[in-house]
């Protein structure tokens, strides 16, 4: 972008395609070279970049920022509120439970990565290939390799940095969409906006036996922030999936690279690479964003061609093409699907249009499981024009319309594409379906809610410089608006101190003692956990005070219990459970395992007593106690088996 | 219209400020010292005769006992009933009753009636907990158990005798006390959770006062008057109702 000179564009612009750059180039090296040659490609390739990138700079005219002192106060202190956030719910996630994903399988693999997983085998189902969102995690596992951090650290850099650039990536676009203020506000909606679930507040304590309003909320805050209509809120994303940050940050970077083209303010053929390759790595990262993506680019390489710019239009279809093919390179879902082989995994998606216009709720997660906020039957899948659709996500459907409207009114198509991108997206859930993860399709759910607040911000802006002759009712609509969309947030911003407030295990000192042995033995180590967890849900909660996911995560251990990957958990599920039940050799041996990590104060009688006759009998032996005695680990005699 | 003036507005914005925090250091609240199940069995039903209560130990002091009742009566009836509490068991020494506190029959499920004591509890004591039902009660009374040894330090009591290992009242213990008093507390055993409220706190007054600067400062230059009165009575409505929700 030549002549642009707005500092808000062209940062903006760079960190988040930095992103994409780095996510893409990691994943690509490493599909051919060992990790640690793949990391140092990747810094040898974009260290230089960067360093020509603000040379570059340092000899251009100043940057225009163009922004009030008042302004700039609003920003900076929204920004450090949603850094905190942010920071607060990733440490929440590890230590105290928040939520279970991201310990459980994202960190996960990233400290699997870092100690020598490449190809990346999944920690729950060790003989099998994780084929799908591990951009982020391999980011992180670079910077663990390079600096020695460890994987609670080098995860919390990657959200921070993550959260920045796509928050600056998003400014960057809307205002290349629109202008300066919608970029500001659409950045900040995109960070709070949420289902209107605080519209039914006085309805609380929603069925518990407590009198406190706060407790019950505190208790119901995951689902206050989620709503019954599936989908996650940005705020939710860091403590479930912060590689998905990663992909988002990608996404902004495609968004403006390609709205530059569209406007002819961006050099075609550099664009185009580098915006291919940034495409590439958001898809590797988060695999849902690929057709969302696809779709909107589409469609603006269409209206460009009907308004006979057929420059421009050839290079976004280009943009899409280029990107889809890169994607194949690196280990992905797109790779994954080509060429098929008999050793494939087989798909579990397929189309149907049977559920169009319907979205996932969270029935289809938990079934039989209701509304807290609002009255309705359990049911499986809404209408996208429900009364229940309407009573929480009312102001996506003001904003898809809305904004549509102002772009009609103003004459200025592209102002439609946010609107249309959010529609896209909540189409998906209804023509694409997962057999193996029903709930899974919500994920397109959370890409539609998340840009129909950058469709709302556009609403916003308009209705607030909205002059009629008669009534000056704009300004109060817009601030409605917000209220809705954000009211929620707020709420759930007075209940951040309770993420915190206890620690998951009460024996984080042993717990961590016991992990660094283990992480210091040779990988891989298979482990079984006594007692631990054996079906999905235990897995995902804090059964045994989350033992399962500081031995996977800082302890670097496999255990072949079985998760959810590509329908293998069959496959694990009965042996583990035989082995849990017995400890006897032939069984430990079947799974290949070479410890067993056992936490003494929470075993039964009776597995007491099964660890007391594998130590007669010599299946295993001490190897390691913690001070205190709340972890022991014993080693697997080889050769125990008949 | 007048312009507004601003020094008149800002010291109403800063007075009203100061005023509520005063109130929400100094008022004091129930806070909730345990969490209770959400799901569990009907119990009963009791009554003069067949008691039901619980064993348990504190980790914290206490001044009130909520547990849910269900009164077997037409929607809207009340009755009064009772807590007291035994030190060491169940045929422990009398340590406190409370007031006669009514609970009501609801269509939407139990009352969660908070039994207030006069005296606070101590921490780390070995109480029985009973609910007494009078014996005029026209209608049948019943508590919720449930199952899962959800509270480890106790058990519970159905006719002086005791359940099942894994069965307990469901019951919630609470500290009236006010925020300045709970800080103590946090700060000994909460840091990080009081670090963040105070710095949530602290980033929320400063956005709220450069938002409203900005705001009227804007409006100032380009909106009509009613726009800048509609905005701060709305702001002003919406929080009050948020902090009365909250309170509740």
């Amino acid at each position: 972008m030549p002549a642009e000179r707005r500092g808000i564009v062209l940062i903006g612009t760079g960190t988040s395609i930095g992103v994409g750059l780095v996510a893409f180039l990691l994943s690509a090296c490493a599909r051919f070279f060992p990790f640690t040659t793949a990391v140092a490609l990747t810094y040898a390739i974009t260290v230089p970049i960067t360093i020509f990138a603000v040379w570059k700079w340092r000899r251009s005219p100043p940057l225009k920022w163009d922004l009030s002192n008042p302004v700039l106060g609003l920003v900076g202190t929204m920004l450090v509120i949603v850094l905190l956030v942010t920071v607060v719910g990733y440490v929440s996630s590890v230590w105290h439970a928040n939520s279970h994903e991201n310990l459980l399988i994202q960190l996960a693999l990233t400290e699997h990565v870092t100690a020598g997983n490449w190809p990346p085998v999944h920690p729950w189902e060790p003989d099998t290939i994780q084929t799908y969102r591990f951009g982020g995690q391999l980011w992180a596992a670079s910077i663990s390799t390079t600096t020695g951090a460890g994987v609670f650290t080098v995860g919390l850099a990657v959200t921070v940095i993550a959260v920045l650039a796509l928050l600056s990536g998003l400014v960057a676009a809307l205002t290349l969409l629109s202008d300066k203020i919608t970029g500001l506000v659409g950045a900040m909606l995109f960070a709070v906006a949420g289902p209107q679930n605080f519209l039914a507040l006085p309805k609380s304590p929603f069925g518990e036996f407590t009198v406190s309003t706060a407790h019950a909320l505190t208790i119901h805050r995951s689902r206050l922030l989620q709503g019954y209509v599936h989908a996650s809120s940005f705020e939710q994303l860091v403590s479930f999936s912060f590689t998905t940050l990663v992909g988002l940050s990608a996404a902004a970077g495609v968004g403006a690279i390609a709205l530059a083209i569209a406007q002819g303010q961006a050099r075609i053929l550099p664009s185009l690479a580098i915006g291919s390759l940034v495409l590439a790595g958001m898809s590797v990262t988060s695999e849902h964003l690929l057709p969302v993506m696809a779709g909107m680019l589409l469609l603006g390489a269409l209206a460009l061609s009907i308004g006979k710019q057929p420059r421009p239009a050839i290079s976004l279809a280009g943009l899409v093409s280029f990107g889809s093919i890169l994607a194949v390179i690196p280990y992905g879902p797109l790779a994954a699907m080509l060429p098929p082989t008999s050793s494939s995994p087989r798909s579990f998606l397929r189309l149907a249009t049977d559920l169009l216009f319907t979205l996932p709720t969270r029935e289809s997660l938990s079934p039989g499981s209701q509304s807290l906020f609002f009255l309705t039957d359990p049911v499986p899948r809404v209408s996208l024009i429900d009364p229940l659709m309407w009573k929480q996500f009312g102001w996506v459907l003001v904003a898809i319309t809305g904004s549509s409207i102002i772009a009609i009114c103003h004459r200025r198509p592209r102002l439609a594409i946010p609107g249309i991108g959010a529609l896209l997206a909540l189409l998906i859930p209804g023509i694409l379906h997962d057999d193996l993860n029903p709930h899974n399709t919500a994920r397109f759910t959370t890409v539609g809610i998340l840009l129909a607040s950058t469709a709302l911000a556009i609403v916003i802006v308009n209705l607030w410089r909205w002059r009629p002759a008669t009534i000056r009712i704009g300004p109060a609509i817009a601030i409605c608006l917000t209220g809705l969309a954000s009211g929620t947030w707020l709420v759930a911003l007075g209940l951040l101190p309770s993420l915190v407030y206890q620690t998951e295990s009460p024996v984080l000192d042993q717990e961590l003692s016991a992990t660094s042995f283990t992480s210091a033995l040779p990988y891989p180590q298979r482990a079984l956990l006594l007692p631990g967890p054996r079906t999905f849900a235990e897995l995902n909660s804090s059964l045994y005070d989350g033992m399962h996911k500081y031995a996977v995560t800082f302890g670097r251990l496999q255990v072949p219990m079985g998760f959810d990957n590509l329908g293998d958990r069959d496959r694990y599920a009965a042996p583990y459970a035989q082995a849990q039940d017995t400890l006897q050799a032939d069984d430990l041996a079947a799974l290949n395992i070479d410890l067993l990590y056992v936490a003494p104060n929470l075993l039964t009688p009776l597995q007491k007593d099964l660890v007391q006759t594998a130590l007669a009998k010599g299946t295993i032996q001490p190897l390691f106690q913690s001070s205190g005695g709340a972890r022991m680990i014993y080693q697997v005699t080889p050769h125990a088996a008949s | 219209m007048q312009p507004l003036n601003h020094r008149l507005f800002n010291g109403l914005l800063v007075t009203i400020t100061l005023a509520s925090w005063l109130w929400i250091l100094m008022v004091p609240v129930a806070w909730p010292l345990n969490q209770p199940d959400r799901t569990g069995f009907r119990l009963g039903p009791v009554s003069e005769d067949v008691q039901a209560g619980q064993t348990f130990v504190a980790s914290e002091a206490f001044d009130i006992v909520a547990v849910p009742v269900w009164l077997g009566a037409p929607f809207g009836n009340r009755l009064d009933l009772q807590a007291t509490l035994q030190a060491g068991g169940v045929d422990g020494a009398h340590v406190a009753s409370s007031r006669p506190t009514p609970a009501y029959s609801r269509e939407s499920g139990p009352d969660v009636v908070e039994f207030i004591f006069e005296t606070t509890m101590p921490r780390d004591t070995s109480l029985y907990l009973e609910i007494q039902v009078p014996r005029s009660s026209p209608w049948p009374v019943f508590l919720i158990a449930t199952r899962g040894d959800r509270d480890s330090t106790g058990r519970l009591v159905m006719h002086r005798n005791f359940g099942h290992v894994d069965q307990d009242l469901i019951y919630q213990l609470l500290r009236q006390q006010s925020v300045y008093s709970r800080m103590s507390y946090w700060s000994t055993h909460h840091p990080f959770a009081l670090v963040v409220a105070i710095t949530v706190i602290t980033l929320v007054h400063v956005l709220a006062y450069i938002t409203v600067r900005t705001l009227s400062e804007t409006v100032q230059q380009r909106l009509p008057r009613p726009s800048v009165m509609m905005i701060t009575i709305g702001s002003l409505v919406t929080a009050t109702y948020f902090a009365l929700v909250m309170a509740h």
